[in-house]
């Protein structure tokens, strides 16, 4: 073979290899190559060639795992639209009515939720007692491997029919939380009919149930688009706040899936994603002189705070705790720590948690006001004294007041706030080094009694969060801080589903922890939810939910 | 004598893409993080963990994992997602669309633009066009992917608003993503083409042709650029590992659905299965491109034949 014609034959390879590259194993949808200006490699239209609002684009920043409610390992928004729970949480953090009435029996080991009649998921299936019989049965049974059921179902024995619009849920043991998790989407109501003749793997790609939406198409990484469910009703969920009758007025949706907050931001400010889910916090500031964009702010429930190891030295002193919650000021963390855009909380719980107590917020506030003067007396009442002068405390045999604190590479306002804290703490005379931990590792290496002290945040949407952060054996392993007292409040939190005696064992377990503080609760994140107001009105937000309500949106 | 060589040589293949199996398998384990814990949360009991560890038959030795995916592998299974619930296959087999789409057309523009830069480089050597060019493949070549997507946004999307800012769609869609993968890669072929031309232009028989009084013209593109492009075929292939490595960061940036995305939330997840199918798939394409690579220089040049 002449050299010459060899070259011509690879570079004629090249062209056939690109073309193949780049078509045709390339594309699902098309043989031509992307180059070709004249050929559109995807058959659907985009925002930015579609006619003018046709479409509500949502810009989300996580690519779900699956849609499908029962594994799923992260609930959000994505599912809430589809998935229409029993009952709901009202956005004053009051349990409203849904797709079912609920009545507790006298013992709380028996729910009874009454049904309305003719409903109708999104295909016209019809939904009666059975349906929510076999969902609970399917979310209960082991095979489903569903990672959320112990916590929002809970201990479930049986799911039983009474009729057609009458089913029990039957309890093992009262569940104290019951209520609030009944509001969740992994409570929602689906039709055995349609999830049987699509099957699980379907299902999990493209739910239909009774929310206001239903998908119709997911492309992974990018985006699932949504249309309305013709048959939803507003008593699905009677919010005082809503006011459209029936189906939602936008018939389609899309949730673009975009990692990068500037790639989010660009598409939001040029209008092609018309609501943010969560503001990232550098562009709040942005955003906020953008006349044509409104924010609503709600307080997250995830509570941040410094936790202690208190069965280590030198936090195994109660009185060694209670002065580093006087020797901290939450003001300067709050301004500077998260530029402001955020609530200080003194208590275990967040306003926005089911079961928060006002009067357990004032009880610590009271208890521990910033003072670094009376820290520093609690502190040498434990034996803490500078003795060498060089302001750092030492203890009775000379050992200086040096500890390290861990700091999650998850969370990069952490490591602001914790050198606030660290220079807080020096004027006490508390020498803290910060250590950097990896995100995926941090929580193993504490549940092993490795730490001293840390950052880090808690959250769920009910008080039922202290039974996991703090009961001895069937909670999860950080602070160390085992109190029998404390148990017996906690199980009976846990076991009590009536809401004002629930309350009396949450205020009970909260004094107990604001007594012995094995932690200092620090702040809660006021996050955004933004959308173009020039191009959509009337979207709603729960802060309970922490979800937006897409009922009453119109666009424009 | 030379099909030997190249059975030889594609045997030879399967030794790297078996450590690269290795690799990813034993990468991502030695690492702290459990799957476990990802799909449980921070509220699972140690009870809850190990149960969930063993379902997932991540208790057993490494050696017998590594040995069940192997075997599965065999069978052309990839196993299934922990954290989606879904066959690897179905999750890959949408974004490995994507990813091709996007290194194939930024491949294109790097040979296109690349050798067209490096003959009007070579051509007008030491002019203000060739030091401009010069100027820019240097800059191009040291910007990080990041950072040139962000800017190509800013400007051709957000100021001009001339082309889509992110996402799939269109043709339009593919142009931002595929300059941003692309210009790198045109930058270095157009001052490889640029020495090689140089090399070329030098030679003995170039001289000749113009003292023949042949057309300027058809000595640079019939006699000088053919001979130029000799080394540059191997690099064709060579690039190929590199466009997959910036397709990452490339496909985060523009939000566009490709493996690298779902490999950065795979890895986060510690979801094992879906990391392992993808840093396979991207290896076996870099070892495959590899030997293209090694074979197509045989083939064009008889000196390294008379070695192999």
């Amino acid at each position: 073979m002449k050299k010459r014609g060899f070259i011509g034959f690879a570079l004629l390879f090249v062209l056939v290899a690109a073309v193949v590259a780049a078509g045709c194993i390339g594309g699902e949808t098309t043989t031509q190559s992307p180059t070709s200006p004249t050929e559109t490699t995807e058959t659907e239209t985009t925002q930015t060639s579609a006619p003018k609002h046709e479409m509500l684009v949502i810009g989300y920043t996580r690519d779900p795992d699956t849609l499908d409610v029962h594994k799923s390992t992260w609930i959000d928004i994505t599912t809430s639209i589809v998935f229409a729970p029993l009952i709901n949480l009202g956005t004053n953090g009051e349990i409203i009515p849904g797709l079912a009435e609920s009545e507790v029996s006298e013992d709380g080991k028996v729910i009874t939720f009454h049904l309305r009649k003719g409903i109708k998921d999104a295909l016209g299936n019809p939904i009666t007692a059975e349906d929510v019989k076999f969902d609970f049965d399917r979310y209960k049974n082991p095979k489903t491997k569903s990672p959320s059921v112990g916590l929002y179902l809970g201990p479930v024995e049986e799911v039983k029919v009474i009729d057609d619009y009458t089913v029990q849920l039957i309890y093992k043991e009262p569940y104290g939380p019951a209520l609030t998790f009944a509001t969740m989407q992994s409570m929602g109501v689906f039709s055995k009919e349609y999830f049987e003749s699509v099957g699980e793997v379907e299902f999990g790609q493209h739910p239909v149930a009774t929310g206001p939406y239903y998908v119709t198409k997911w492309v992974r990484g990018a985006y699932i688009d949504y249309e309305r469910n013709p048959y939803y009703k507003r008593e699905y969920n009677p919010d005082p706040t809503l006011t459209n009758p029936g189906p939602p007025y936008i018939e389609n949706v899309r949730f673009r899936i975009i990692k990068e907050p500037f790639t989010m931001i660009s598409e939001f400010e040029k209008g092609n994603v018309h609501v943010l889910l969560d503001v990232p916090t550098e562009y709040y500031k942005q955003l906020k002189d953008n006349p044509h964009v409104t924010m609503i702010p709600f307080l997250e429930y995830v509570l941040h705070y410094i936790g202690f190891n208190c069965q280590k030295y030198p936090f195994n002193d109660t009185r060694v705790r209670q002065a580093i919650n006087m020797a901290i000021n939450r003001d300067p963390i709050v301004e500077y720590g998260v530029d402001g855009l955020a609530v200080p909380i003194h208590g275990p719980l967040v306003p926005t948690m089911m079961g928060y107590s006002q009067k357990m917020e004032d009880y610590a506030k009271q208890k521990y006001p910033y003072d670094p003067e009376k820290a520093k007396e609690l502190l040498a009442e434990a034996g803490w004294k500078d003795r060498d002068g060089d302001g750092i405390l030492e203890d009775s045999q000379g050992r200086k007041f040096e500890v390290e604190m861990w700091v999650s590479t998850g969370e990069p306002e952490a490591q602001k706030v914790a050198q606030i804290i660290q220079d807080q703490l020096k004027q006490v005379g508390i020498k803290v080094n910060i250590r950097i931990v990896e995100e995926s590792s941090f929580t193993d290496l504490v549940s092993q009694g490795k730490h001293q002290m840390y950052l880090l945040r808690y959250g769920l949407m009910d008080a039922q969060i202290l039974f996991y952060m703090f009961h001895s054996t069937k909670g999860v392993k950080r602070m160390f801080f085992y109190r029998s007292d404390l148990d017996e409040a906690l199980e009976k939190m846990g076991t009590t589903v009536d809401p004002t005696e629930r309350e009396k064992y949450i205020e009970e377990a909260e004094k107990i922890l604001t007594d012995g503080a094995p932690m200092v609760p620090l702040y809660a994140r006021k996050v955004f939810i933004a959308y173009r107001n020039d191009i959509v009105e009337g979207i709603k937000v729960n802060s309970y939910t922490q979800g937006i309500y897409l009922d009453d949106a119109k666009l424009k | 004598m030379k099909k030997q060589l190249i059975i030889r040589k594609f045997f030879s293949l399967l030794l790297p893409i078996f450590v690269v199996s290795v690799f990813s398998f034993s990468l991502l384990h030695l690492i702290p993080g459990d799957p476990a814990r990802y799909i449980l949360g921070d509220f699972a009991t140690p009870q809850q963990l190990a149960q969930l560890r063993h379902q997932l038959g991540l208790d057993r030795p490494l050696y017998v994992q590594y040995i069940s995916w192997m075997v599965k592998l065999a069978h052309g299974d990839f196993g299934t997602s922990l954290v989606a619930n879904v066959p690897v296959s179905e999750l890959i087999k949408g974004r490995l669309s994507f990813t091709l789409k996007l290194t194939g057309t930024a491949w294109i523009l790097a040979w296109i633009f690349g050798i067209s830069f490096g003959i009007i480089s070579a051509t007008k050597k030491h002019s203000l066009i060739d030091y401009g060019i010069t100027t820019l493949a240097v800059f191009f070549m040291s910007m990080p992917y990041f950072w040139l997507g962000l800017m190509l946004m800013l400007i051709f999307g957000v100021k001009l608003g001339i082309l889509p800012i992110s996402g799939p769609g269109t043709w339009k869609n593919l142009i931002l993503p595929a300059f941003t993968l692309g210009l790198p890669q045109i930058a270095v072929i157009a001052r490889l083409t640029r020495a090689n031309m140089l090399d070329v232009l030098e030679k003995d028989y170039i001289t000749t042709a113009k003292a023949k009084g042949l057309p300027d013209t058809l000595v640079i593109y019939k006699h000088a650029l053919r001979n130029a492009m000799i080394p540059l075929i191997t690099y064709m292939f060579l690039q190929i590992p590199w466009l997959f490595g910036g397709a990452v960061v490339t496909e985060t940036v523009f939000a566009w659905p490709g493996m690298g995305s779902l490999l950065i939330t795979a890895i986060f997840q510690r979801d094992y299965p879906v990391v392992q199918a993808i840093v396979l798939i991207i290896g076996t394409l870099t070892v495959i491109a590899n030997f293209l690579a090694d074979i197509t220089y045989t083939i064009i040049d008889p000196r390294i034949r008379a070695m192999g």
